[in-house]
């Protein structure tokens, strides 16, 4: 892992000055093109907002990038979906299956990762291309089967075909990314507890799983914006009102064959819907970088 | 603590996910599987935005109040997910018992296994029909010639228009027009009123692609659509109907072939129309309310108006209704019968529920209902007018009747033949025999 | 499959050799140890193997039985052998065009959104002021990505009146609609497909992030410039993750779906040009509800994916670097 030759700590030290300096200056034209570049890329975004904060017959009528009636109508209308039904339902109901979509995820493929990572076992192979392959038939040929099967177990109407399989590790893509990550960690991490005579599953447990903090933040992240956003189960699996979930609720402001549809209440419930993503991806922040980097491994 | 530990350690976890799992699955999860009670607690599922959520929610909460002994559980979604939604549910045996319908779709439903035949219900007085047309009942059967739904509300397609513009064309010379107005006399108005409209504008979106438009064309011809699940109409009409559309696009008439796409799906907000940039195109008059108001914001003191589409050489009407109903499903027990056809006559016979839904998804189908609205002061003007249209329309119109699968094939079909010769990769007679052999082939296929 | 190959483990490479590590009690044989870990590993794989055997496997199976039936999804199926096979092949120019929209997609695609989010990570990984947000913002697309208002958003930027034709107008150029024009479509398809690039880049900075700082001073006292730093120090050290991005991106991209969906209002149109195979696939399935022909295209789905996967697993012992070999 270290380098084999050795510095002059005095010329390591210039270059370092060095280094700092030259990035003060790099910084700022590095700060002056991310910015440039997100406003391209962040445009239509910027224009959902800007639409959600004007009246709604203006969203269309070509009336100026930046409103010039200021309202939070469409917030209010679009909150209150209709009846008693507010987004506040919505929200319960989304974030109890995204928390068990979290601890399930991270459990289950973690586990599984760990096995296929760090472990021989006979069939490895097999079991590893088996886990590729689940990820490559396309959803549409399975909905039906799937929803027959909860149907018949009498899982419909409830979150259980939502969060179960999270439990089982269905989502094969979490398993990769962290065999993945698990895969990169040196092997003389777990030799030393093997030493000390640690089982399997403290190996696991004491030492990769936190020297994977990365990777299972990324997961929880992904786990979280997947399930989030997740319309088709959630759509036919939750068909009570009640257990309507953010984004099913989100589809109603527009339905073409109304009269009349409500983008003002859409662009709005929108952006309100990134907010707890964003919450989420910016508090997990701390963990996505955390590292062996910054654990003062080397 | 030493090797011996080593496998059986690792079932902890393995444990605690069953358990969770299991946990999970005992979990009470309210009101599972309650709906045999006597009283009656019934699955009811419809499509719709905010505002017909609304209305609807508040019909039931007040069917809930008048029968305190019945439950009714809501499904709603919009447009296109309702129904992937009911074609599963249906898959599984699991759809609810009440389901809104409607007559495009009802051929791929309507099956005893799936939807409940309802004439026997009707002969014993079970569900009531009272002053709903018999033209309007008929919408609602099956090819077997069962009744599957109980209609509550018919929509028709029209042509919508700026009446501003047209005024001013007027004034600017261009002939006044009466309908029954013929398809070539309508294009030739057109071309008139494009001579006087502003920079930028178009005089009609250009429907070729469009199923609403090209139905009235092909049945004022004196042509059938479908006969069964074959196609009827002649190649020359379809090639008839694509030359008509590009010599206006040719002629500037009408928009370039994207932006006829992009109206095509456009909702009202975006459109031509609404924006003062069209002066006529074809949006279901259903939308007549809300085209107004956008218009209202962004071109004070244009009216939009609404009109037939045009006839045929000889004077044909080619107008096609479509009916939305309720229907039961197959698997509804027999004890929650009674409930589904209470809940069924209160959405239809039910004045305050009309009174409250105002025709929201097609005109109330019972005529007095329709004409009390249209005589309430309360009525919107724009829905006044729906009405009024509607009454003036209806008695000559003649409904498509649609084989499974058969709006969802022609739509697709004609939007990709019409696309290729308004891109100019094929002639119109290229377009036409496309349209014709893989609609053939997509009813077909439906029909195995 | 160098991935899960771990024979240059050292725990386990020593334990094979039959070379006694200290501590290990000598009765223990390799054999036992081997036996132990096998045992293990199929106790931390139990509640995957669960998930395979209980909710994975029937659907999958399912499709795989309707793909020989005609499945109208309302009513039962019927057994039609190869039909469904034989008709994509020899008679579905549709089917054929899929392929090709497709094959244009990924192949643009996947490098698009590697190197994008690459460097966007690389730029990201400065120890930049306010680099959480920075990164928070990069990553709004992705979340907005799959959401409803997504094709008017489209539509707001490629459309008629959309800010690129704007734009052009002020240098006297008269745009069209992008997204409504078969030549331009697919392109304004992908252009929204990398502008969902956050997910990669979110895995590339974690991957940047385990770098220790210390490559990248040794390397400029060597006089080595930043763009030498990169090949020779970043580029190697993070292959096993550009490795796994592509993986992920290939077998994403071939199944994808909803950008063309929100993008053509679910027709792929127009005129066939953003076609992609899964959404003809969903076509199928769930407008012409010919869920037997769907199934069949799902198999054929996975086969293509497989072999691609395959080749990139083959190709990976060349290129891909593991830290602890």
């Amino acid at each position: 892992m270290a380098t084999a030759k050795t510095y002059d700590p005095e010329l390591l030290k210039a270059e370092r000055q060095r280094r700092a300096n030259m990035r003060r200056l790099k910084g700022l034209g590095l700060h002056a093109i991310l910015i440039s570049l997100l406003f391209v890329m962040l445009y239509p975004v910027i224009w959902m907002v800007f639409s959600a904060l004007r009246p709604e017959a203006e969203i269309f009528g070509g009336m100026g990038f930046i409103p010039t009636n200021w309202t939070l109508e469409n917030f209010v209308r679009g909150w209150n979906l209709y009846g008693d039904l507010t987004f506040t339902r919505f929200y319960i109901n989304s974030f109890i299956i995204c928390a068990f979509a979290i601890v399930g995820n991270l459990l289950a493929c973690s586990m599984a990762a760990y096995a296929f990572a760090r472990l021989e076992f006979r069939g490895k192979w097999v079991l590893f291309a088996i886990m590729l392959g689940t990820m490559m038939l396309p959803i549409h040929v399975q909905l039906i089967p799937q929803y027959i099967f909860f149907l018949n177990i009498g899982w419909v109407n409830t979150i259980l075909p939502l969060v179960v399989p999270k439990f089982l590790a269905h989502d094969a893509f979490f398993i990769f990314l962290m065999v993945q990550f698990m895969r990169s960690l040196p092997a003389e991490l777990e030799q030393a507890a093997v030493v000390d005579g640690a089982s399997y599953w403290q190996r696991y447990w004491r030492i990769i799983l936190p020297l994977s903090m990365p990777a299972l933040a990324t997961t929880a992240v992904f786990t979280f914006i997947n399930t989030y956003n997740d319309f088709f189960s959630q759509l036919i699996y939750l068909t009570d009102t009640n257990r309507m979930t953010v984004p099913v609720a989100l589809r109603l402001f527009l339905d073409p064959t109304s009269g009349s549809s409500s983008f003002g209440g859409l662009f709005a419930m929108v952006l309100v819907s990134i907010g707890p993503v964003l919450g989420f991806f910016l508090a997990s922040q701390r963990l996505l970088t955390k590292g062996i980097a910054t654990q003062g491994f080397k | 603590m030493k090797d011996t530990k080593v496998p059986s350690v690792a079932i902890g976890p393995v444990i605690a996910t069953s358990l969770l799992a299991l946990a999970l699955a005992t979990m009470p999860m309210g009101a599972i599987a309650q709906d045999n009670d006597l009283q009656g607690d019934i699955r009811f599922s419809w499509w719709g935005g905010q505002v017909r959520n609304d209305k609807t929610d508040r019909i039931i909460q007040l069917f809930e109040a008048a029968n305190p002994g019945v439950s009714i559980s809501r499904e709603t979604a919009d447009f296109v997910p309702y129904w992937e939604r009911l074609t599963i549910q249906s898959a599984g045996n699991n759809q609810p018992c009440a389901i809104t319908m409607q007559s495009r779709w009802l051929a791929t439903y309507a099956r005893p296994d799936i939807l409940m035949p309802l004439d026997d219900l009707v002969a014993d007085g079970t569900l009531d029909v009272t002053g709903i047309p018999d033209a309007v009942m008929d919408s609602s059967r099956g090819a077997d010639g069962n009744l599957y739904m109980i209609p509550h509300g018919v929509f028709y397609f029209a042509l919508m228009y700026n009446e501003q513009m047209l005024e001013n064309g007027i004034a600017a010379g261009v002939e006044p027009m009466e309908w029954p107005y013929t398809w070539e006399e309508y294009a030739e108005h057109l071309r008139a009123i494009q001579a006087t409209l502003p920079d930028g504008a178009v005089a009609t979106h250009n429907m070729g692609r469009e199923p609403d438009a090209f139905i009235p064309w092909v049945q004022s011809h004196g042509e059938k659509v479908f006969e069964g699940s074959e196609v009827a109409f002649s190649q020359e009409i379809a090639v008839a109907w694509f030359e008509y559309w590009e010599e206006l696009r040719r002629e500037g008439v009408t928009e370039s072939p994207e932006e006829m796409i992009s109206e095509n799906s456009a909702l009202v907000e975006e459109s031509n129309l609404a924006n003062g940039r069209g002066y006529a195109t074809n949006r279901p008059p259903n939308q007549l309310g809300s085209v107004q108001t956008v218009t209202n914001t962004v071109n004070p003191g244009a009216t939009i108006n609404t009109r037939p589409y045009p006839v045929g050489p000889d004077g044909t009407v080619g107008m096609d209704l479509g009916t939305n109903g309720i229907a039961i499903g197959a698997n509804c027990a027999a004890e929650q019968i009674p409930a589904t056809a209470a809940w069924i006559n209160f959405w239809t016979q039910n004045p305050e529920a009309a009174g409250i839904y105002q025709s929201d998804n097609g005109v109330v189908s019972i005529p007095e209902l329709a004409n009390a609205q249209a005589a309430d002061p309360a009525t919107q003007p724009t829905q006044v007018r729906l009405i009024e249209l509607y009454n003036e329309v209806v008695p000559t119109a003649n409904p498509v009747f649609w084989p499974a699968g058969g709006y969802q094939a022609m739509t697709d079909v004609l939007n990709r033949s019409y696309d290729a010769v308004a891109f100019e990769q094929l002639t119109p007679e290229q377009g036409a025999e496309q349209l014709i052999s893989e609609l053939q082939q997509q009813l077909s296929q439906a029909a195995r | 499959m160098s991935t899960i190959d771990s024979s240059n483990n050292p725990v386990l490479s020593a334990a094979e050799a039959g070379r006694p590590l200290r501590q290990i009690p000598e009765n223990r044989s390799g054999s036992a140890l081997k036996k132990a870990e096998n045992r293990a590993a199929y106790l931390f794989l139990l509640p995957w193997l669960c998930g395979i055997v209980l909710i994975t496997t029937l659907p999958m199976l399912a499709s795989l039985y309707l793909s020989f039936t005609n499945y109208a999804v309302i009513g039962l199926p019927s057994w039609v052998g190869f039909d469904n096979y034989v008709r994509l092949f020899t008679g579905d120019r549709r089917f054929v065009a899929s392929i090709w929209v497709t094959l244009k997609f990924v192949g643009f695609s996947v490098p698009l959104i590697l190197i994008f989010s690459l460097c966007v990570a690389v730029a990201l990984n400065r120890g930049l002021r306010g680099l959480a947000i920075y990164r928070s913002l990069f990553y709004v697309p992705s979340l907005i990505g799959a959401s409803v208002g997504i094709g008017l958003l489209w539509k707001e930027v490629f459309g008629e009146r959309g800010v690129v034709n704007y734009l052009l107008s002020l240098v006297g150029i008269a745009g069209r609609g992008w997204i409504n024009n078969p030549t331009f479509a697919l392109p304004s398809v992908i252009t929204l497909n990398v502008w969902t690039f956050g997910a990669s880049m979110v895995i590339f900075l974690a991957a940047l992030r385990q770098i220790p700082d210390s490559y990248y001073e040794a390397a400029s006292i060597d006089g080595a410039n930043a763009l030498q730093r990169f090949r020779r120090i970043t580029l190697p050290l993070i292959t096993p993750v550009i490795f796994f991005n592509t993986v992920l991106l290939l077998i994403g991209s071939f199944q994808s779906f909803t950008q063309a969906f929100v993008v053509s209002n679910g027709r792929g149109g127009p005129i066939d040009s953003t076609l992609l195979y899964s959404l003809y696939l969903y076509q199928q399935a769930f407008q012409q509800l010919q869920m037997g022909y769907a199934s069949a295209m799902a198999w054929i789905l996975l086969i293509a994916i497989g072999l691609a996967t395959a080749v990139l697993f083959w190709s990976s012992r060349y290129w891909v670097f593991y830290g602890d070999r």
